[in-house]
């Protein structure tokens, strides 16, 4: 306890990124990620930390910075949100593709037009299929201590990928909350120095990143997606030593009051404490509701998924970003992903689908509570998800 | 349906001989496919092209694996690449040779119906460079029909402009002076081709010498420095090589800076020395040359 403090998760962010002792790091501020990247350049510019910070052009020239720094061997660290992720997105295939272990800290943001800075999650989603871990935290702890296992995740050897902590922008990067900060040689204990696989080397000169024609590549892309597989019990495995010197537990997928439960919501990122605090109002009424919060979108947990919702008669689902013309079959990335999971179940819960939140709009305990009356009235939907609170004539 | 294969060099115009095949055949009211085997483009390098014809609709987006018939423009792609792989038991090759190189004749003769034509000649001859992929199309007419001479003359008009009536008189001179022989007796079966059905996983694995996912290095990376020097960029030379007059020389090294492919390099003791594996035959050198040392020649195979 002697180390909580309140403080602004951005900062905490940007702290915990330094406890790491990154050696580069490079980046283009935009809202609602500057403050993270601005606290960073601080550190460097005081002498606190020892790394190189990049002040680059744009959010592609970030990205590429910090992929050659990871490929000499440093430890490399980018933060962005929005426009600026999807300017790296052609960047980002080549980081996991070349197996660098980058870490990059993102404040999911509305995508333009029109322009909109506040929080959903169309900017990250598009980045689905990028081949980077991709983990959600829903509170300030969480943002701070993912930061730190993310490298070690990134580094572990029989992992070698790009791992993406995602915060909701504002509604988490901008709180000031209490969190429980790590002393450096904690951290170090637990991080310990990177040791690259390989690495840009004069005396040992290799080539990254040569031409694969169609005789290689479909094998590199198997390799790369192994090894990809092989994170989720990786990460499992470095939360629990986590647990053990820190004793905060994480896990891919964690469960809330679903035990008897006829109706679960499934959430990601911060909204989902929101969505606890719902639970808990609507179980002293006596609805039957419990909650699954995904904090591990990529690679997908899906044994723990079928798992956490096997039993529940419905599964509400709350997806913060539309898949645009996908609407008649699905309405966003997580009602598909749980559609797919449970084709070939034996007993398969009825799925009912909401989009809500876009740019900011507010999700709070009304929204959930709406979401479970809809869903346990065995409310037909119209199309196969509902667009929660959207004005129509 | 008739399935058949070009193998020839890039710039060579491989890939155009099958394109203008198939528009005569569609004049002729039949349907045909031409299609190039898509990847980097070099001059130089060895390419293959594919062209189907038939009576029906052609219902097939695959490359070509049993072709009943190889065309080939170059004589020097014999020794470089199968240019018979996957041909059918005795299947039709229609071949670039000249008088003196009809040794091929025999490595071929026993198991599939060689015909052949001196079309570097014919090419020098009626059009004045030693492309090939017109003339040769007046032997594959002759060996397997396909098409006419007469309806050849709208796509080669076409594609050609002026230069047209050359390429019509090559056309027409190869098709004179093809010699198609009987097919033989009893040819034999043939190894199934690489990726073909009949060829197992494990035998394509040991075929190609190829490495399963996870014996590829991390990211697919490759750890031995300059390892392009592993790629003989000298199989693309096709049209002569430099020839150094040592007395000549005056070993400024001026081919040495202007090589693309640091083919001309130093010895020991500072003579210039071509190096056969690298030279893609371009002429920079012989071009550059202040004393008028080094000449491009054809090639002698012996060499």
């Amino acid at each position: 306890m002697s180390n909580r403090v309140g403080i602004e998760v951005s900062i905490a962010v940007a702290e915990a990124v330094g406890l790491c002792d990154v050696d580069v790091v490079a980046a283009y501020p935009i809202t609602p990620q500057t403050h993270i990247v601005e606290h960073l350049a601080d550190l460097v510019a005081e002498g606190k930390l020892d790394a190189e910070y990049i002040a680059v052009e744009s959010e592609h020239s970030a990205i590429s910075a910090v992929m050659g720094a990871s490929a000499t061997g440093g430890r490399a660290f980018t933060a962005t949100a929005s426009q600026g992720l999807a300017l790296m997105h052609e960047i980002l295939f080549a980081v996991s593709s070349l197996r660098l272990p980058v870490v990059m800290a993102v404040a999911n943001r509305a995508v333009s037009a029109p322009i909109n800075i506040w929080a959903d999650l169309s900017d990250v989603m598009p980045q689905r299929d990028t081949g980077w871990v991709q983990l959600f935290a829903e509170n300030g702890q969480e943002a701070y201590d993912l930061m730190v296992q993310a490298f070690r995740l990134a580094e572990d050897h029989r992992v070698l990928l790009p791992v993406m902590v995602n915060l909701d922008g504002f509604t988490l990067s901008h709180m000031i909350e209490p969190i429980t900060m790590m002393e450096r040689d904690e951290v170090r204990r637990f991080l310990p120095p990177i040791e690259p696989a390989r690495l840009l080397d004069p005396d040992h000169p290799r080539s990254i990143g040569p031409f694969g024609a169609q005789d290689v590549y479909t094998e590199a892309k198997m390799q790369q997606e192994m090894a990809l597989l092989r994170s989720e019990g990786v990460m499992e495995e470095i939360w629990q030593d986590f647990e053990a010197q820190f004793g905060r537990r994480y896990r891919a997928v964690e469960s809330y009051r679903t035990g008897d439960a006829e109706v679960v919501l499934v959430t990601m990122g911060a909204v989902s404490e929101t969505a606890r605090a719902a639970v808990d109002e609507m179980r002293d009424q006596g609805i039957a509701v419990g909650l699954v919060r995904i904090r591990m979108w990529r690679p997908l947990p899906q044994e723990q998924l079928r798992q956490a919702l096997e039993g529940a008669k419905v599964v509400a689902v709350l997806d913060r970003m539309l898949t645009p013309g996908g609407t008649g079959g699905t309405g966003g990335p997580v009602g598909e992903a749980l559609r797919s999971i449970f084709y070939d179940a034996p007993v398969r819960p009825r799925i009912y689908e909401v989009v809500a939140g876009l740019g900011g709009r507010e999700i709070n305990r009304r929204t959930f509570k709406e979401i479970v009356r809809q869903a346990l009235a065995g409310q037909e939907q119209v199309r196969q998800f509902t667009l929660l609170d959207v004005r129509c004539a | 349906m008739m399935e058949i294969r070009f193998h020839g060099r890039g710039g060579q115009g491989a890939v155009t001989a099958a394109e203008l095949m198939a528009r005569a055949a569609i004049l002729d009211g039949k349907y045909a496919q031409a299609f190039p085997n898509f990847g980097p483009e070099r001059r130089g390098a060895p390419v293959t092209a594919f062209l189907r014809v038939s009576e029906q609709p052609i219902y097939l987006r695959e490359k070509i694996e049993s072709p009943d018939t190889v065309v080939v423009l170059d004589p020097t792609l014999i020794d470089l690449v199968n240019v018979a792989d996957g041909l059918k038991p005795g299947g039709m090759m229609v071949m670039n040779l000249a008088a003196s190189g009809r040794g091929a004749l025999a490595k071929y003769g026993d198991q599939f119906q060689v015909a052949a034509v001196d079309a570097s000649r014919i090419a020098v001859e009626t059009i004045g460079i030693p492309v090939t992929n017109t003339a040769i199309l007046g032997s594959l007419i002759k060996a397997c029909g396909i098409t006419s001479l007469k309806t050849m003359e709208g796509p080669m008009q076409r594609r050609f402009g002026r230069l047209a009536a050359k390429n019509l008189l090559a056309l027409q001179r190869a098709f004179e002076e093809t010699e198609v022989p009987e097919a033989p007796a009893a040819p034999s079966p043939a190894a199934p081709a690489a990726g073909q059905e009949g060829c197992t996983y494990a035998e394509l694995l040991q075929r190609e010498a190829l490495l399963v996912w996870d014996q590829l290095q991390i990211g697919c990376d490759i750890d031995l420095p300059g390892s392009t020097a592993a790629f003989h960029t000298g199989n693309w030379r096709s049209a002569g090589r430099p020839y150094i007059d040592r007395e000549k020389c005056v070993s400024c090294g001026f081919c040495h800076v202007y090589c693309p492919d640091l083919a001309m390099n130093f010895t020991d003791d500072g003579a210039i020395e071509w190096d056969h594996r690298y030279c893609k035959g371009c002429g920079i050198c012989a071009e550059e040359c202040p004393k008028g040392a080094i000449s491009m020649r054809e090639e002698s195979h012996e060499q």
